[in-house]
């Protein structure tokens, strides 16, 4: 059986021991590790490396610490755990799913799954898709290639920090590229940028 | 497969001929007959139980050495681990760019494409030499010294403020470059004129980022566990020296 690991990230010690005893209910589910802040959360990313982070973003008390969290998910997959309803949408929109506090344990189940249908329907279909890449998408990614931050790349654009990482992840995803140097190969190649323009590749 | 000490070497290599790179850097060669595996480590004098967790490691995700972790010296995982840095730095990289430098495209419009692709190689290299830099110079000899004050032979307090768990979180992964590369040859590189030569590169490419793997899980599932049971050890003395005072 296809076994999937999940790290629940929570200050709330009754709330995190609740969710995991409603995932491991579930065959082939393993919570692997309660953490309770975004240190230990970007630590136990990197050891076990799961394939689900269920993360309530009220833990991270910086949008640094979030961040981090975030660079360490590798290929695991995040879900939000929301407590109240204060989240800004660019916050939520780093998530690929969100579970509520006042979900029950099949609405809980199905978020879960409805985020494994998407991953397997992705890695089906992905190398048929053309990876059309949209017009916002097309100057994020010429920013980034020239070697602006993420931080640069949403003043330069005018949207926040975080919508400029989910447009990175997208492009990303779509391209087969993760680091900053194989971006400015691939604008170059595709005359999206001048290859003098392009970030010094040394 | 659980490879043991009784196994001929040269049926483990039959079935996964991997090994056949980290036999070189245990400095065992090939002629190796019907002796067992462990023979080969008496023979060669190796720790065979050191021996099995590295090729044990390196060829199941999921193997961890646990009983036997406590048995290995600081030294013997470094030392085993330089010399896999400098296999990659010192023959894999050189042979990489060799063909790199190769590659070449009839037409002129696509000159850009040898200067990318060679540019794109170097930052990789450069990445590559920091990464392992930083841990000879920085991380090895911090894990020498919890390895001095775990076994009492230096009172000091540690070395400095850094800890393992540093570096568990700071270490990257070496193949996300190897991993574009490999996209920008197949995916997005008009196909240049040597295309055998291409072949090649990829299959390196592969390769390498296989290895490279292996390497960090050997890091992340030998070398950093180690360290820090050496440094709780040394935590809680600490804590119950004070309480005696
Ligand atoms: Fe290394
Ligand atoms: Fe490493």
């Amino acid at each position: 059986m296809t076994r999937f690991t999940f790290i629940i990230s929570e200050s709330s010690l009754i709330a995190a021991t609740g969710l995991a005893t409603i995932l491991t209910k579930e065959p082939g589910f393993q919570v692997v590790r309660l953490v309770s802040n975004a240190r230990e959360t970007a630590l136990a990313l990197a050891r076990n490396k799961p394939n689900f982070l269920i993360l309530n973003p009220d833990i991270c008390k910086t949008e640094k610490s979030f961040n981090l969290v975030l660079s360490k998910l590798g290929s695991a997959r995040a879900i939000a755990f929301t407590t109240n309803y204060e989240h800004k949408k660019s916050v939520l929109d780093s998530f690929d799913a969100r579970i509520d506090f006042f979900d029950d344990d099949n609405q809980i189940i199905e978020i879960v799954n409805s985020v494994l249908r998407k991953k397997f329907e992705q890695k089906n279909y992905e190398p048929e898709k053309a990876s059309e890449l949209s017009e916002r998408e097309v100057s994020v990614l010429k920013l980034i290639a020239t070697g602006l931050t993420n931080k640069e790349v949403g003043e330069k654009l005018f949207i926040s920090e975080h919508t400029a990482i989910v447009h990175r992840k997208h492009i990303t995803q779509k391209l087969g590229i993760k680091s900053v140097s194989g971006l400015t190969v691939y604008a170059i190649i595709n005359k999206l940028i001048r290859l003098e323009d392009g970030l010094p590749l040394k | 497969m659980i490879i043991s000490g009784n196994m001929k070497m040269a049926d483990v290599i039959h079935r996964q001929h991997q090994i056949a790179i980290v036999l070189n850097r245990f400095g065992i060669l090939l002629g190796l007959g019907d002796k067992t595996v462990e023979q080969v480590c008496v023979a060669c004098e190796i720790q065979l139980d050191f021996f099995l967790a590295i090729v044990n490691v390196f060829c199941d995700k999921s193997y961890f050495p646990r009983e036997t972790l406590k048995n290995f010296s600081m030294n013997l995982i470094i030392d085993y681990l330089k010399k896999s840095h400098h296999y990659y730095n010192h023959t894999k990289v050189p042979a990489i760019e060799e063909m790199i430098q190769k590659l070449c495209w009839k037409n002129p419009e696509n000159e850009t494409n040898v200067v990318l692709v060679n540019k794109f190689w170097l930052t990789y290299k450069e990445e590559l030499q920091t990464h392992t830099e930083y841990e000879e110079q920085v991380v090895f000899p911090y894990m020498l010294g919890v390895e001095r004050v775990f076994e009492g032979r230096h009172s000091d307090l540690l070395p400095s403020k850094y800890s393992i768990d540093v570096f568990e979180v700071e270490h990257n992964d070496l193949e996300e470059k190897l991993f574009d590369l490999k996209n920008i040859i197949i995916k997005y590189l008009p196909p240049p004129e040597n295309f055998d030569l291409c072949n090649s590169i990829l299959f390196e490419l592969f390769r390498l980022e296989k290895d490279l793997n292996n390497h960090a899980r050997i890091e992340d599932k030998v070398m950093i566990p180690k360290v820090k049971e050496m440094e709780k050890t040394i935590a809680r003395q600490k804590s119950s020296k004070k309480e005696n005072q």
